[in-house]
């Protein structure tokens, strides 16, 4: 079966390219050399006019430099992978969650698995529905009073685990109401710190206020969500501050680069003063009420225990005093608040139990501790690529421009055929005549 | 396992320097495709940087057996300039002052190189799509066969007659109707 002239071209335009002649490829196909010889010349013709567009060096070089920041930049926030838009994935997660609500709610199931205990199989179900009703909460607030009721909802397990002997499980939901009661005060302060009706300070005034680190003399790092907070912009892999762009107040949120925060937290108007204390005094009512309610509980449950069981239920009752004071203690104001260090999307790590002891046997449990989230300063700034600077010598030279050295290489750019205007208008001759330019184009007869 | 498919293997598992070395490799021949299609050496400068930009994002999810990495680079490529064409396709079209090739420091020959980019990019323009962009890959960017069909989704069969109807249609239109092609 004879074969078709495309495959013809391509095969010899694919020899020409490792170097056979064009005489020897042209000779494999006797029957198309006419019409391959035209063609093959006219494919090397756009070979060799696109041969002179290259990158400018000093391109590659800045480019390769922004990619570099990019690359600094990913690795220390771990950007994840975007497949849509945010507000796209979190409507889509909220409408979920709420299905996932509705359904679970509608079958029955929730309602069975209200009770259930850690040691039942339906407490799976009883988590998801509440990590389904923390996800629908749309404010700071909202949050806080279900993380409280959670809270209480852990107490009365544990009274229930305690009354039927089940201590193996009891550090596990102590140290789970431990982090939601953390969670509660966390959101409450929060909120209270977005709110607190203060002067807005100047860029200089913040911070000079921040307090240098003793052993670094860096500015001590605070609380990332702090909505007044101002942190210099910062070029990647760099400690040099930049000066914000002209025209960035010092406490403009609206067009601030969006590394405050974990990418969670949407800076927002603060509320009147008035509604933030009433929010702020409803919140920490709840909690009050819920830690007393929660109080009670546990102590029963002292009562029932047995004794190896005792320590937990104590350390729970110690935890739960905390919240309850702490709920009382700052119920109407916020100017001595002094805001917990938030924990960028804590995850409750399960304690390791020793069946026998009924101890929580995994140090890393300790949802209490607070450890800087903040360490890798955000860099602000990608660096674009400044079309005017002029860093090599681009005339035949490459320049390496990361050693400094720089060598010469002949012939960056290929010379080329230009054909007078009697070629072109007469391409037949222009074409089938080869010029010793040309020759040097194409590979000649070995 | 290929090298080319070892390096991107690194580079998927995070290998920063791997990810540098597939940029080396084929940084010129995506600014040479994007250069074609785009007005001016600017844009393709800004569109070639966004290619790797998106392409260092998104490596992560990149999965060799579904199409090796040149095709991969050229798919974004392709849609990153779709994108940009669809919304600058009212403005201006491109000089011949915006066709510029490396500087020689020989403004004669600067001059008859660009005239021959300009002449080449016009010719381009008038090609139907697929042509135009098999002619690009091909003999710009200097992909193989197979290279230009998985990038385009197209069997080799297809792309070997495309690339020759492009290469007859680009001499009809820089230098006349010749012999019936």
């Amino acid at each position: 079966m004879a074969i078709r002239i495309e495959e013809a071209f391509n095969d010899c335009f694919d020899r020409l390219t490792i170097g056979e002649s064009l005489d020897s490829c042209l000779r494999r196909y006797p029957e198309y050399s006419a019409e391959l010889d035209m063609m093959l010349r006219m494919a090397y013709d756009v070979k060799r006019r696109a041969y002179p567009i290259q990158p400018r060096p000093e391109f590659k070089y800045w480019s390769r430099v922004r990619l570099q920041g990019v690359q600094d930049y990913m690795s220390r926030h771990a950007v994840p992978q975007k497949s849509g838009s945010f507000s796209f994935r979190r409507n889509l997660a909220i409408s979920m969650a709420g299905l996932l609500v509705l359904v679970i709610a509608s079958s029955g199931t929730a309602a069975a698995s209200n009770n259930a205990l850690p040691d039942q199989p339906l407490y799976g179900v009883k988590m998801a529905v509440e990590q389904a009703q923390v996800s629908l909460a749309t404010s700071d607030i909202d949050r806080a009073e279900i993380y409280a009721k959670l809270a209480e909802k852990r107490a009365q397990e544990i009274e229930a685990l305690a009354r039927q002997g089940k201590a193996e499980y009891l550090v596990s939901t102590s140290a789970k109401m431990d982090y939601q009661l953390e969670q509660a005060e966390t959101y409450i302060g929060r909120f209270q710190a977005a709110n607190t009706v203060s002067p807005a300070p100047t860029m200089e005034a913040t911070t000079a206020a921040a307090p240098a680190d003793e052993t670094s003399g860096q500015p001590a790092q605070t609380d990332p969500r702090s909505a007044t907070q101002v942190r210099p912009y910062a070029i990647p892999g760099t400690d040099k501050p930049q000066v914000p762009p002209a025209g960035t107040s010092a406490t403009d949120t609206t067009d601030r680069p969006n590394w405050i925060g974990d990418g969670k937290t949407t800076v927002k108007q603060p509320v009147p003063a008035s509604r933030a204390l009433a929010n702020v005094s409803k919140a920490k009512t709840a909690l009050n009420s819920s830690t007393a309610k929660s109080l009670a509980t546990l102590q029963d449950a002292l009562d029932k225990a047995p004794e190896s069981a005792k320590p937990a239920i104590i350390q729970a009752i110690e935890r739960v005093k905390k919240a309850n004071e702490w709920s009382q203690g700052n119920s109407n104001s916020g100017q001595n608040y002094k805001p917990p260090i938030i924990q960028p999307g804590p995850k409750y790590v399960p304690p390791t139990i020793n069946r026998s002891t009924g101890t929580n046997i995994n140090k890393n449990t300790d949802v209490n501790t607070n450890t800087d989230t903040d360490k890798n300063s955000p860099a602000g700034t990608i660096i674009y690529f400044n079309r005017n600077t002029d860093i090599t010598n681009t005339d035949k030279t490459n320049t390496n421009t990361n050693t400094g050295t720089t060598t010469t290489t002949p012939g960056a750019v290929r010379p080329t055929t230009i054909l007078t205007d009697t070629q072109k208008l007469a391409p037949s001759t222009s074409l089938t005549n080869t010029t010793s330019d040309e020759k040097s184009v194409l590979p000649t007869s070995k | 396992m290929l090298v080319e498919e070892q390096l991107v293997q690194r580079a998927v598992n995070g290998d920063r320097e791997a990810f540098t070395q597939i940029y080396d490799l084929h940084f010129d021949k995506i600014y040479r495709y994007i250069y074609v299609k785009v007005r001016s050496q600017a844009e393709a400068e800004d569109l070639t940087q966004d290619v790797f930009i998106k392409a260092y994002e998104s490596i992560k999810n990149y999965k060799w057996r579904d199409l090796p990495i040149t095709a991969w680079l050229f798919r974004i490529a392709h849609n990153r300039v779709i994108d940009h064409v669809r919304k600058t396709s009212k403005e201006k079209k491109a000089s011949l002052d915006e066709a510029g090739a490396i500087s020689s420091g020989d403004p004669v020959y600067m001059t008859e190189l660009n005239f021959e980019i300009y002449q080449l990019k016009d010719a381009l323009q008038h090609l139907p799509d697929a042509q135009r962009e098999v002619a690009t890959m091909r003999f710009i960017s200097e992909l193989s066969i197979s290279e230009v069909a998985l990038s385009l989704g197209k069997s080799e069969g297809t792309v070997k007659a495309l690339q020759f109807n492009a290469i007859a249609s680009l001499r009809k239109l820089l230098y006349g109707k010749i012999n019936g092609y």
